[in-house]
């Protein structure tokens, strides 16, 4: 298979997966669109090397939430987007359990979110949550032990 | 509870990327040919005084000091003043820019540096392909520009400033030309749709190449000529894992930039038996040697995709850095004028002076420019 024809295959496959777990991290779909694209644009820029490694799809979603990340660091005063209540698209609506997850997780401090989606999303250990974060492995455990908590508040679910 | 909170998670991400329309892969690619032409710094250093309104370049020569400056001076730098510097509206050379809006012709433009009016159009594109990366030669009589040919390749081209048949020059893009003249650098990609680089210096005269692959690196990022039209200050990335990278997430991952000075008279067919200027240099992306004594200034990301950019000078020597300005957002393409001592920018399709330590909007449509 060509460059080319390998790229086509694995953005086909793995957009969508990329763009929910953006999703998820940014709260907007507009913007989870936009760092999907952006990662998926590093991913072509260097295909040579990334369809190389083990895991492509892994590495594109490394990429879109450093890219989530750093956007909320551009924004360190406004999670205006991730608060906002509609989004902009016009295509139907989540069901209302999965409208309650994305709410409760809107109401999470960044990191706290951040970590909830990585490890519980993504599997990812506590301690490449901290890598990838930048904090240590006790904050991770701080945020996950409060952001669970604070999803149950917000979902009076007592299955998480 | 954690398998359900993950399922909760992986449920709603799937609900979410239901409801997005995935962008056709040609959109993905486009992107990327069009970064790759918007993001280069167009670097040259001209001189020319061209009051606005004027409708040709005049050369530089009776503007600046002649005779190339020495490498080593970039290491005992003249003190200039603050780029902020207010100035005088008369002394500014006309700019030269790349339309970034998908015109049927995407024209080269100059526009006046105080107002941003467009003073003169040059039609050099075909049909709707993208323009980008102009560069004026140092007489001011040619400006080099990069155009999109297919998806995932492009092509240097160079057009008589007074208008005139152009000529396709290589393929490949950042086209350089040395103070003197007398060599063009360009990155020239080593596979078709892929932007890992090569380095290539054409000896304009006899249209001899030489070329210098990344080395260690992973691709050459930017580049631009000493004051000695001899040596080239290079930017590459070097991949490193994700728990050691200082620069954070790049073009191709985790990446740190590296900053090295090439002798393009010495052997050698790798960036790697260049001088390597210590230190990483964060994001960095462009990199200039400003104004007659050639300081070297890198344009970057302080670190971690942290924004805005910020313009850093760099001792070649000692790698000691000194912030000069930082941007109000990331900024894509800069340049000085010939003096060191005016600056303009674009980001976001909008062109910029930076003037008395803020930025002043020039002109919108606009995705790279020269001056």
């Amino acid at each position: 298979m060509t460059d080319d024809a390998s790229f086509d295959a694995f953005y086909a496959r793995a957009y969508a997966l990329v763009v929910g777990q953006a999703y998820l991290l940014v709260g907007d779909l507009g913007e989870a669109q936009d760092v999907a694209q952006e990662a998926f644009l590093r991913a072509l820029a260097r295909w040579r090397f990334v369809r190389t490694l083990e895991d492509p799809t892994g590495w594109t979603r490394r990429v879109a939430i450093n890219l989530a990340i750093s956007r909320w660091r551009r924004h360190r005063n406004a999670l205006t987007a991730w608060r906002r209540r509609a989004d902009p698209d016009t295509a139907a609506g989540p069901g209302a359990d999965r409208v309650d997850i994305v709410d409760a997780l809107r109401g999470l401090p960044p990191r706290q979110r951040a970590v909830i989606v990585l490890h519980h999303m993504n599997d990812l250990s506590v301690a490449d949550v901290a890598r990838e974060l930048g904090v240590p492995e006790g904050t991770v455990k701080s945020d996950l032990s409060r952001g669970r908590a604070s999803l149950s508040r917000a979902l009076a679910d007592t299955r998480i | 509870m954690t398998d359900d909170l993950g399922t909760h998670l992986r449920s709603a991400a799937a609900a979410a990327a239901a409801r997005s329309v995935r962008p056709p892969v040609t959109a993905i690619r486009r992107r990327l040919v069009r970064r790759r032409v918007a993001t280069g710094s167009a670097v040259v250093l001209v001189a020319a005084v061209v009051v606005a309104g004027a409708t040709a370049l005049e050369p530089r020569s009776s503007l600046r000091p002649t005779g190339p400056a020495s490498l080593s001076a970039t290491a005992t730098r003249t003190p200039y003043a603050s780029p902020s510097a207010t100035p005088a509206a008369a002394a500014l050379p006309t700019i030269v820019a790349s339309r970034g809006d998908e015109t049927e012709d995407q024209p080269l433009v100059f526009l006046s540096p105080v107002t941003g009016r467009v003073l003169r159009s040059m039609h050099v594109g075909l049909g709707d392909q993208p323009l980008g990366h102009p560069w004026i030669s140092y007489d001011r009589s040619t400006i080099y520009f990069v155009r999109v040919t297919t998806s995932c390749s492009t092509e240097i081209v160079s057009v008589p400033s007074r208008g005139g048949p152009d000529v396709i020059v290589a393929n490949g893009y950042a086209p350089r030309v040395s103070r003197d003249g007398r060599r063009l650098a360009y990155l020239e990609p080593a596979d078709a749709c892929s932007d890992k680089s090569v380095l290539v210096v054409r000896d304009l005269g006899t249209g001899t190449e030489r070329r210098w692959n990344a080395g260690a690196g992973e691709d050459i990022v930017d580049l631009d000529w000493a004051p000695d039209s001899t040596h080239l200050a290079v930017i590459r990335q070097v991949p490193r894992p994700s728990a050691e990278a200082t620069s954070g997430i790049g073009s191709a991952g985790y990446f740190d930039n590296e900053l090295w000075i090439l002798d393009t008279q010495a052997p050698g067919a790798s960036i790697d038996t260049g001088h390597q200027v210590p230190g990483v240099k964060g994001w960095c992306d462009a990199v200039t040697y400003r104004g007659p004594e050639g300081t070297l200034v890198v344009l970057a990301l302080p670190g971690h995709g942290d924004y805005p950019s910020v313009l850093s000078e760099i001792d070649p020597d000692t790698g000691h850095t000194k912030e000069v300005v930082r941007f109000p957002h990331p900024v894509n393409d800069f340049d000085y004028d010939a003096s060191g001592q005016h600056l303009i920018y674009v980001w976001n399709d909008t062109l910029y002076r930076w003037v008395d330590g803020r930025s002043v909007r020039l002109a919108g449509g606009i995705n790279s420019a020269a001056w």
